[in-house]
C-alpha cells in the first residue's frame, strides 16, 4: 500500500516536470497460465532478477508484484516499463484442490484465502495498465470465460493487449487454436520454460508500446 | 441383513431469469443477488450477455464469500454475432435499451454443482458434478 502511494508520488511529480510516464506491462491470466514464469524471463534477462516465485501449485502468486525500471532491448532499442505480475484470475477457489498438491489443511485454508484476496487485487490493477499481456495456457482449451472477461476488461478499457500463447515446448499445445479464438489480437506463441519465440515477442513488446 | 441404503440424487435447480427483472437494480444488487442465488444452489440462466466489466464485478465480488460452503461459481456468458439480419440486429438495439445490456444468454452457477460449463463460439455445454 505504501509501495503505491510513493509509485503515485513519484509519478505525479514526474509528470509535473514533464518526464515521460514509465509505462506498466501487465500480466494476466488464469492460474497456472504461467505468468509468474514469464515475468521472471523477461526480468532476469535485462535485471538479473526474479519478480516472484513460479510453482505448479495453482494461485502461487497472490499479491500484485511490481518490478520499477526494466530497461528492455530489442534490435538494438531501447524500452524503459515497469512489469506488473498478477495473481491469477479465477471464479472458484477451493482449498481442496490444495490438497492434492500435498499442503496441509491450515495452509491449503490460507493460500484460498490468499488467492480470493489476490484474484480481487488483480481486477483492481486493471485500470493502472498500459499494455497487456495476456498469457494462455496452449495446451489447454483457450476459450475459457477467465479469458474472455479478461481481455474484455481490457478492450472496455482502451488498453493495448498482446496474447502470450504460453508453453508451446508441450505437445499438446494448440496455437492455432489460440489464434482461431482471438483473431482480432497480436498471439505470440512462447515457452516461458525454455524462452523459445521470446525475441519475437520483444519485438511485439516494442511495437505496442512504442 | 443390512438394509440398503439408497444414495439420494443431488437435485438440480435451474432458474430462468429474464435480465428485464433486475434492470431496476443497481450492478451492487444484481451481483448481491446473482451470489445469494448460487450460494443457495441454484444454476441461473439469464437471457443476456453480462458486460465483462460485469463479469469482473461478480468475480470480485465472488471472491468476497469463499468459505468452506462456498467455493465460487462457475460462469459462461455468450452472444453470436455472426449471420445476422436486420431484424435480428434490430431487436439485439431494442433489447439494449430496454435492459443496457445486449442479447445473448448467461448460465452462472456454483462451482459445487458444476464441473465445468465449456464453450464454443455459438454453443455451451454443462457438466455437472
Amino acid at each position: 500500500m505504501l509501495e503505491n502511494f510513493w509509485n503515485n508520488i513519484k509519478n505525479f511529480f514526474n509528470q509535473l516536470f514533464g518526464q515521460k510516464k514509465i509505462r506498466r506491462l501487465g500480466f494476466y491470466g488464469s492460474p497456472n497460465a504461467g505468468k509468474t514464469t514469464l515475468a521472471n524471463l523477461i526480468s532476469v534477462n535485462f535485471l538479473g532478477k526474479e519478480i516472484g516465485k513460479a510453482s505448479k501449485v495453482p494461485h502461487e502468486t497472490r499479491e500484485v508484484a511490481e518490478l520499477e525500471h526494466v530497461e528492455i532491448e530489442n534490435e538494438g532499442k531501447k524500452l524503459v516499463i515497469n512489469l506488473v505480475d498478477t495473481p491469477g484470475i479465477a471464479t472458484k477457489i477451493d482449498f481442496e484442490d490444495f490438497l492434492k498438491y500435498k499442503l496441509k489443511k491450515n495452509e491449503a485454508k490460507k493460500r484460498a484465502k490468499e488467492a480470493t484476496k489476490g484474484v480481487i487485487e488483480a481486477i483492481k490493477w486493471l485500470d493502472k495498465m498500459d499494455v497487456v499481456l495476456v498469457v494462455i495456457d496452449s495446451s489447454k482449451d483457450p476459450y475459457t470465460q477467465v479469458n474472455i472477461t479478461i481481455l474484455g476488461n481490457l478492450e472496455a478499457r482502451n488498453i493495448p493487449v498482446i496474447i502470450a500463447a504460453n508453453k508451446v515446448d508441450l505437445k499438446r499445445a494448440d496455437i492455432n487454436k489460440v489464434k482461431k479464438m482471438f483473431p482480432q489480437y497480436e498471439v505470440v506463441g512462447i515457452s516461458a520454460k525454455n524462452g523459445k519465440n521470446i525475441e519475437e515477442l520483444y519485438k511485439v513488446i516494442f511495437e505496442v508500446m512504442k | 441383513m443390512s438394509p440398503k441404503i439408497k444414495k439420494a440424487k443431488k437435485k438440480v435447480d435451474l432458474e430462468f431469469i429474464p435480465f428485464e427483472s433486475l434492470k431496476n437494480m443497481t450492478l451492487q444488487k444484481q451481483v448481491k443477488f446473482i451470489i445469494e442465488k448460487t450460494k443457495d444452489d441454484k444454476i441461473l440462466i439469464f437471457d443476456s450477455k453480462l458486460t465483462p466489466e460485469d463479469e469482473a464485478k461478480l468475480i470480485s465480488e465472488t471472491m468476497k464469500h469463499i468459505n468452506k460452503n462456498f467455493s465460487g461459481i462457475e460462469i459462461c456468458s455468450l452472444y453470436s454475432e455472426k449471420d445476422k439480419d436486420w431484424i435480428d440486429k434490430s431487436k439485439d438495439v431494442i433489447f439494449k435499451l430496454l435492459t443496457g445490456k445486449s442479447r445473448g444468454t448467461s448460465i452462472i452457477g456454483p462451482a459445487k454443482i458444476i464441473k465445468e460449463i465449456k464453450r464454443n463460439p455459438d454453443s455451451i455445454s454443462m457438466q455437472m458434478k
